[in-house]
């Protein structure tokens, strides 16, 4: 897995698993950590990283679970957002979510594709996302539908409502 | 003889008789019972036949675990209307239990019950090509090595990504990127869990495995189903492993104390449609994953799972 690191980011691209050298990893967050300066948070960037295996997961929640730093997830990929809903160790601590990526169907074109949403200004943060619709266009002006059930993949805002909250102010 | 009992007072008429036409296709001797006590009457009646199979609703699991405790003779496939690991943790102690049928829309696949049936028949379990269709090319790949595991996912997701009319097409990027996923988890548990040499090791670790000991991945796409198959040399995968696993309440406890994620199993399932575990203990482990490749991803979420345990042991 490739990492860079650009001032308080960390970028990542590649795959996450057996494979990533947790030390380079440590190295690249403790030094975005140092350059974020008295905020203490780190901002990780998984956009570039195309899936993961059970192995990345692992070494990497216990990874940060042992840094004591705060973490903010952005253009956070679809197989990530999956994850925050299904393993609650993800949002533990001083760890929040800015923005996640949602897959969308474009039905003039049929096609898919996916589109950067914010918490708290795309994604509003509320209790249950049961009857939420959202809908965007793309660069063309076509309509594009949510292609995933919001009650399912908003679920990791929903469950962990504080946390989120103060997100959104 | 086989035999097959119907007590599905939950399920409509329609797919009660859908699985009375499906017996009767797979010629085994079909009998629907409309009570309790229907049931338990003829459960007696035919203890000494050698194959009974019941099947019905989810909401009968408790019902069930008494039956079996008074007729230990029979195998229970349920009807589920609710995703497997929301109900698994009242499954871990239901002996019988052996598959789970997912009903979709009130309905449940006739392909998925057909073949259930007919493997039940003939005790021939094995082999993805009961599951893909005719015409479909399969392929197999034979891992010993990080390497090798490295090399077939990514020829999988080659094969996936240029289903697809555009190679840019997200849908089918997307599900590449599921089925790699999951297949790299299923080499991950052939290697470190079902290998006794390798139960110990770092799941990190690079391993080297010998041609007696490799994992068999099969694959193919008949135009509807795309199948993918692992096979271990070892047959020590139990039903219990898996439902425990699945299991949404199940506390693995401390991440710091953990061995493993334990992530791997609830991964899979949330990446396939039907899951089907083919055991013949000592031997191999056989696991092969259906998806249906849905215009929609959300269509493809929206499924409820099967689930079915085969094991030649007690066959």
């Amino acid at each position: 897995m490739d990492i860079e690191v650009h001032s308080s980011l960390v970028a990542f691209k590649g795959l996450l698993n057996e494979e990533s050298s947790l030390e380079n990893i440590k190295q690249a967050l403790i030094s975005a950590c140092q350059n974020s300066g008295a905020a203490q948070a780190v901002r990780l960037d998984f956009s570039g990283v195309k899936r993961a295996n059970s192995c990345g997961i692992f070494a990497w929640l216990k990874l940060l679970e042992s840094l004591k730093f705060g973490f903010i997830y952005v253009n956070t990929p679809s197989w990530l957002v999956d994850q925050f809903s299904s393993i609650s160790d993800f949002l533990k601590g001083n760890v929040t979510v800015e923005s996640i990526q949602a897959p969308f169907y474009c039905p003039e074109n049929d096609s898919h594709e996916y589109v950067t949403l914010l918490i708290g200004k795309d994604i509003p943060v509320q209790a249950s996302y049961d009857d939420f619709a959202i809908f965007c266009t793309n660069q063309d002006g076509a309509k594009l539908e949510a292609d995933f059930e919001p009650r399912e993949y908003f679920h990791f805002i929903s469950a962990n409502l504080d946390r989120f909250q103060g997100v959104a102010k | 003889m086989m035999r097959v009992l119907s007590y599905l007072p939950d399920s409509t008429l329609v797919a009660q008789n859908k699985l009375g036409m499906l017996a009767r296709s797979a010629e085994v001797c079909f009998q629907k019972c409309m009570t309790l006590e229907e049931l338990r009457t003829k459960l007696k009646e035919h203890a000494g036949d050698s194959k009974i199979f019941l099947f019905t609703d989810q909401n009968q699991i408790e019902i069930i675990k008494n039956l079996a405790d008074e007729f230990p003779c029979f195998v229970t496939v349920f009807i589920m209307k609710t995703p497997l690991p929301k109900l698994a943790f009242r499954l871990l102690d239901c002996m019988s239990a052996q598959c789970f049928v997912a009903l979709n829309n009130e309905d449940f696949d006739a392909r998925d019950v057909l073949i259930l049936l007919r493997k039940f028949k003939t005790g021939d379990f094995d082999g993805i090509a009961k599951y893909v269709g005719f015409g479909a090319e399969l392929k197999t790949a034979f891992v010993h090595t990080l390497e090798e595991k490295k090399h077939v996912l990514s020829t999988i997701e080659d094969y996936i990504q240029n289903l697809g009319e555009d190679p840019c097409d997200h849908r089918f990027a997307e599900y590449a990127r599921r089925t790699c996923e999951l297949l790299d988890e299923l080499v991950l548990n052939a290697v470190f869990d079902a290998n006794p040499r390798f139960q110990q090791s770092p799941r990190n670790e690079p391993f080297l495995l010998s041609e007696s000991e490799s994992v068999i991945v099969t694959w193919g796409f008949d135009g509807e189903i795309f199948g993918l198959s692992v096979t271990d040399r070892f047959g020590l995968l139990g039903k219990e492993t898996i439902v425990r696993y699945l299991d949404e309440t199940f506390d693995q406890g401390d991440m710091q104390t953990r061995k493993s994620g334990g992530l791997g199993l609830k991964l899979i399932f949330e990446r396939l449609h039907q899951f089907i575990v083919n055991v013949q203990p000592g031997q191999k482990t056989e696991i092969i994953c259906l998806s249906k490749f849905e215009r929609r991803l959300k269509d493809f979420d929206n499924k409820l799972r099967s689930f079915h345990f085969f094991s030649t042991q007690g066959k």
